[in-house]
């Protein structure tokens, strides 16, 4: 700063000395120029005051005129160096004074610049305390341990998180190097040269490092996994050093773990698993697909992730809406990829993952559950019905017993009072009307108690079956014969519409005659009034499974049987819908006392089922009521 | 003329109906009756009275009819003696103890009785 200022000040001196001396010498030649024309006027003069001297004489010969003229150039001279001399002196002292004005200025600018100069590092050193002040806690206080680096790598800071993580001292960090103290040796046990170390490469090259897949070891001779942040710290364009902020990563390592063992879990059991394992986001276009799925529906996991997921339905579910679903198990119809619907049970759930929303399916093909269930249900309504028949011949099979046991009890009393009757009726004067009456209504009485008993006894004893081969039209002939009394009184029309040269079929001729008379009987009474009793036979060979014909273990005749029918209609009151299947109970009767004693079609029933045929009850659409008996006929089937 | 009445012995375990049927036989002036109502009883008392005729009953708390008839076919003064069984012939028990010989069916009228008495003594 100094010099420039004394080089302008001899510059200008130098630069005024210079003008001045040219100044100085064009004055003297311009005075020169002028005393040699005065030279020249005063030779002139000379010439004109003396002719007579020789041409050419040098005035300047004539030493007055040369003296004279000499003294007055030097007195020239002398007048004009000694005038630029002064105004010289006079130049530079002004100069001067400037100059050192100039100076006296600059030393105090220099001055108050020094001051200026120490505020400003005590500022800064007061910014410097106060920013460590409160940097200091940040850096202790910091999860993060935070170490700084000099450009040759040794610590030169280390906060007490990276101390205690280290295991190490605060001092006993600083001033080691950082890579041989924390980052000596890889994970697995080799060597982990200095110049390998990315945090070194970032005091090389300047450029920030994060690392998470290394250990740092601590003093105990233990590692521990590490992510660190190493930057390059600069100044003025140097590199001066590095920071490195570092932590322990075991939880966060081990909870990736955890997760990754968790998802491959979850993969494993979501691949074996047969059901079908989906996920979809938000708008319902797949993301997860597992094997399940893939066998189910028929696409590979490449062609079904970003689809949406109800191209999987069936048309009719599409529409259906998901969240009436989500947390419920529901059976759709299903779509394969090739076209084919089948029976599905899905049970849909939601999750969230950073605030979006995501449903997961689980689906099972029921196909051969549904199949199964049918199944099931076939045979539940089979079993059920056989349970049904079960029943009825335990029922009957009770009945029987207790038909036995009462049988027994009740006969030997009726006995008593029978003979009793008899002995009085024998000593009766044969006046007394009136006690023959009361003896013959006590003998009725009786003969009305036995028929119940014998009706019951019927019913036990039925089990004996004497089977020959017969001809059905022939027992039928036999059996109306038996009602003809019956049906005489009542006037009804009977008409036999019996076809011939029916096969012969098996049967106890006395038992089916019983089962024919209880058929006609009832009939009969269904029709007080009078009507028409007709009795119908035919054969027919089964076609077709239907009631009763099939090919399972309870139906009576599987297909291709030919079967003997006796149909019997009448056209009676028929049979409310509500008794019809009551009116094979024992004892279930709608006849007044004495009238019926609701065994017949009970027998009748037992007798027919011993035949292995079977019976049925209905009402014809005409009016009354049909019964249809059916037997095997004899040598088929 | 008096015609020597026949001896018929009663074997049931209803004391009342052999009585009444007693009553009603001895009333006909025909018959002389015995009643037994033990059935294991019975030999000893068709050996005692020797009777023309037997009516005996099927099902007995102490004996069963079949066994009895056995035990007096097996006896060779009895041998020859009919036997009628008198029950209601209810289940295969009983008709397989009276094995095809004659039964009276309760109950039975007295008239009904005393035809098949005389049928069978009249062979
Ligand atoms: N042909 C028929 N028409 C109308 N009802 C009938 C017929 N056959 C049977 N029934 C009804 O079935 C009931 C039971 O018949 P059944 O077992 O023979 O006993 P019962 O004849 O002694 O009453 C009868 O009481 C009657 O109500
Ligand atoms: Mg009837």
């Amino acid at each position: 700063m100094r010099k420039p200022k004394e080089n302008l000040l001899l510059d200008f001196s130098l630069i005024t000395l210079v003008i001045m001396i040219v100044v100085a010498t064009a004055i003297s030649a311009l005075v020169t120029a002028k005393l040699n024309q005065h030279v020249w006027v005063l030779k002139a003069y000379d010439a004109a005051m003396r002719p007579e001297a020789p041409k050419g004489t040098d005035p300047f010969s004539v030493p007055e005129i040369r003296e004279n003229f000499r003294g007055v150039l030097w007195m020239t001279y002398g007048a004009v160096g000694g005038g630029f001399v002064i105004l010289y002196i006079s130049l530079i002292s002004v100069v001067a004074r400037n100059s050192r004005t100039i100076n006296q200025q600059r030393a105090a600018l220099e001055a108050a610049n020094a001051d200026l100069r120490a505020a400003y590092e005590q500022l800064r050193e007061t910014q410097e305390r106060l920013v460590q002040e409160r940097m200091a806690p940040i850096l202790n206080s910091a999860g993060e341990g935070i170490c700084g680096l000099d450009p040759q790598g040794n610590i030169t800071f280390a906060n007490p998180a990276a101390a205690t993580l280290t295991g190490w001292d605060v001092e006993d960090l600083i001033g080691k190097p950082h890579h041989d103290v924390l980052h000596h040796t890889r994970a697995d046990g080799t060597l982990y040269g200095g110049d390998e170390c990315p945090i070194y490469a970032a005091l090389r090259e300047g450029a920030a490092r994060q690392v998470d897949n290394e250990v740092f070891w601590k003093k105990d001779g233990t590692s521990f996994p590490v992510e660190y942040i190493s930057t390059p710290m600069r100044k003025e364009g140097t590199i001066i050093g590095a920071v490195v902020t570092f932590e322990d990563i075991t939880q966060r390592k081990q909870a990736e773990k955890a997760l990754r063992e968790s998802e491959m879990r979850f993969r494993s059991v979501a691949q074996s698993a047969s059901d079908a394992i989906i996920s979809a986001d938000e708008r319902g276009l797949i993301i997860l697909w597992n094997r399940g799925a893939e066998t189910i529906f028929g696409y590979a996991e490449k062609e079904a992730l970003g689809t949406p997921l109800t191209r999987l339905l069936s048309e009719r579910y599409r529409s259906a809406h998901k969240t009436a679903m989500v947390g419920k198990t529901v059976e759709l119809e299903g779509l394969r990829k090739h076209g084919g619907e089948f029976p599905l049970e899905l049970s849909l759930g939601t999750w969230m993952a950073e605030d979006q929303l995501f449903y997961t399916a689980i689906i099972r093909d029921i196909t051969e559950r549904k199949q199964a269930e049918m199944k099931l249900k076939e045979t539940s309504a089979e079993l059920q019905a056989l349970q049904l028949q079960l029943i009825q011949a335990e029922k009957m099979e009770s009945v029987g017993t207790l038909a036995a046991g009462i049988a027994h009890e009740v006969k030997n009393p009726l006995s008593i009072v029978l003979m009793g009757v008899n002995y009085l009726s024998d000593q009766l004067p044969p006046d007394d009307d009136i006690t023959r009456s009361v003896l013959q209504d006590m003998d009725n009485a009786v003969r009305k108690a036995d028929s119940v008993i014998r009706g019951l006894l019927d019913f036990s004893a039925a089990g004996a079956l004497s089977l020959n081969a017969e001809d059905l039209n022939f027992v039928v002939q036999q059996s109306l014969l038996l009602v003809k009394h019956e049906t005489d009184r009542s006037h009804l029309r009977v008409v036999k519409e019996l076809t011939e040269n029916l096969p012969a079929v098996k049967l106890d001729k006395g038992k089916i005659e019983q089962v024919l008379v209880n058929i006609f009987i009832n009939a009969i009474h269904a029709m007080p009034g009078g009507g028409t009793l007709t009795v119908r036979t035919y054969a027919k060979r089964l076609m077709e499974v239907g009631h009763r014909v099939g090919s399972r273990k309870a139906d009576h005749f599987r297909i291709g049987d030919t079967v003997l029918v006796t149909e019997v209609d009448d056209t009676g009151t028929g049979i409310p819908p509500d008794k019809l299947t009551k009116i094979f109970d024992p004892f279930f009767t709608t006849k007044p006392t004495g009238k019926g004693t609701g065994l017949g079609l009970a027998v009748t029933s037992k007798i027919v089922a011993l035949h292995g045929g079977t019976i049925d009850i209905r009402n014809r659409e005409e009016g009354g009521a049909r019964v249809t008996i059916m037997f095997k006929a004899e040598g088929r089937g | 003329m008096t015609m020597a009445k026949k001896r018929i012995l009663l074997i049931d375990d209803e004391p009342s109906f052999t009585r009444m049927l007693r009553l009603n036989l001895e009333k006909t002036g025909a018959y002389e009756v015995r009643e037994e109502n033990r059935g294991a009883h019975g030999l000893a008392a068709a050996r005692e009275f020797k009777p023309d005729l037997i009516l005996l009953d099927v099902i007995m708390p102490d004996a069963d009819g079949g066994d009895v008839a056995a035990q007096i076919k097996a006896d060779k003064n009895l041998k020859d003696t009919p036997i009628v069984f008198l029950t209601a012939v209810v289940t295969k028990k009983e008709e397989g103890m009276i094995g095809g010989r004659p039964f009276i069916a309760k109950p039975a009228s007295v008239k009904e009785v005393i035809d098949c008495i005389e049928k069978h003594l009249a062979k």
